[in-house]
């Protein structure tokens, strides 16, 4: 058998890595991955083998994502699918790019609920609007309301309420969306 | 345009790797490098030695196969993975999905020759 000095200071470097991200069973992970070096070492691929795992930073990681991914899309709640994204978005593109459209979805969907405030306290001023220009305005005028056409009246708090909700629900989707093609990824051999 | 068919083929590639394994794995339980080994014959598959514990940890965290120790290999101990009951349903129906994605595939692509 192969004592390749590669084989432990990979193991150790994975087993250090596997621990600072709290993946489960750290030492059966690195048994098997051991194992699996020294198998390689005999047959004299052992170089090659440690290309494909790269660091042993970047392999823990793999572990951690997966548990990561597959626990919030297992959840499925918006809580944990946005934690998820957070966690991910800093070396992951996909989460990144998940995060920022559910990141103004969620925004959207805050700053209408926000207007229902304010239309309950200053109706006159808040509303669906269109100016003379043409414009269509959504929420609260600071100027004169008179130069502007409200059309939802009575009718805005549903309506904003609907909306506020949508946006929030298509935030939801954006980001379990993301998860899922996360998901997908990790099956993805290359 | 740029044409990458390599970055089409890691397209191909989703969930295919997963598919393949429990497929190996419902004919005989082995262990990872053993896998590597079955699946050396089919490069197309792109499934690598690295790429495949992250895959396999996942799976028995998901209840779709099981991983038992054992030593038969002198000094060297080795874990070997069977498909479960939850393992092999889900495999029967990506098994279907599959054939269903293949059998249309094929359709279209017969139909464009």
């Amino acid at each position: 058998m192969s004592t390749d000095p590669r084989i432990e200071n990979f193991c150790d470097a994975l087993e250090q890595n596997l621990n600072r991200l709290g993946v489960e069973q750290p030492g059966d992970i690195v048994s098997e991955i051991r194992s699996h070096l020294l198998a390689a070492a005999d047959a004299g691929t052992l170089e090659s083998t440690l290309n494909e795992m790269g660091s042993a930073a970047d392999y823990a990681r793999q572990f951690r994502d997966a548990l990561r991914i597959e626990d919030a899309y297992i959840r499925s709640g918006p809580k944990h699918t946005v934690a998820t994204l957070i966690l991910l978005s800093a070396h992951r593109l996909g989460a990144a790019i998940g995060l920022f459209f559910t990141g103004i979805l969620y925004l959207t969907a805050l700053s209408v609920l926000v207007t229902i405030g304010f239309e309950i306290f200053n109706p006159s001023s808040t509303g669906l609007f269109t100016s003379t220009e043409g414009g269509f305005f959504l929420g609260t005028i600071a100027g004169d309301p008179s130069a502007y056409t409200e059309h939802l009246g009575g009718f805005y708090i549903p309506v904003a309420a609907a909306m506020g909700m949508g946006f929030y629900l298509a935030g939801g989707a954006i980001a379990r969306l993301a998860l899922r093609m996360m998901r997908k990824k990790s099956s993805r051999q290359t | 345009m740029i044409m990458n068919i390599d970055s089409w083929k890691s397209q191909l590639r989703k969930g295919a790797a997963e598919l393949a394994v429990l497929a190996l794995l419902d004919q005989t339980p082995s262990s990872g490098i053993a896998l590597v080994k079955r699946v050396e014959p089919h490069p197309h598959i792109g499934l690598s030695g690295g790429a495949l514990y992250p895959l396999l940890n996942r799976l028995e965290r998901e209840g779709k196969i099981a991983g038992r120790w054992s030593s038969e290999t002198v000094g060297r101990p080795e874990k070997s993975y069977a498909v479960t009951e939850d393992g092999k349903a889900w495999l029967a129906a990506m098994r279907e999905a599959r054939t269903l994605f293949d059998q249309d595939m094929k359709a279209i692509l017969e139909a464009q020759t």
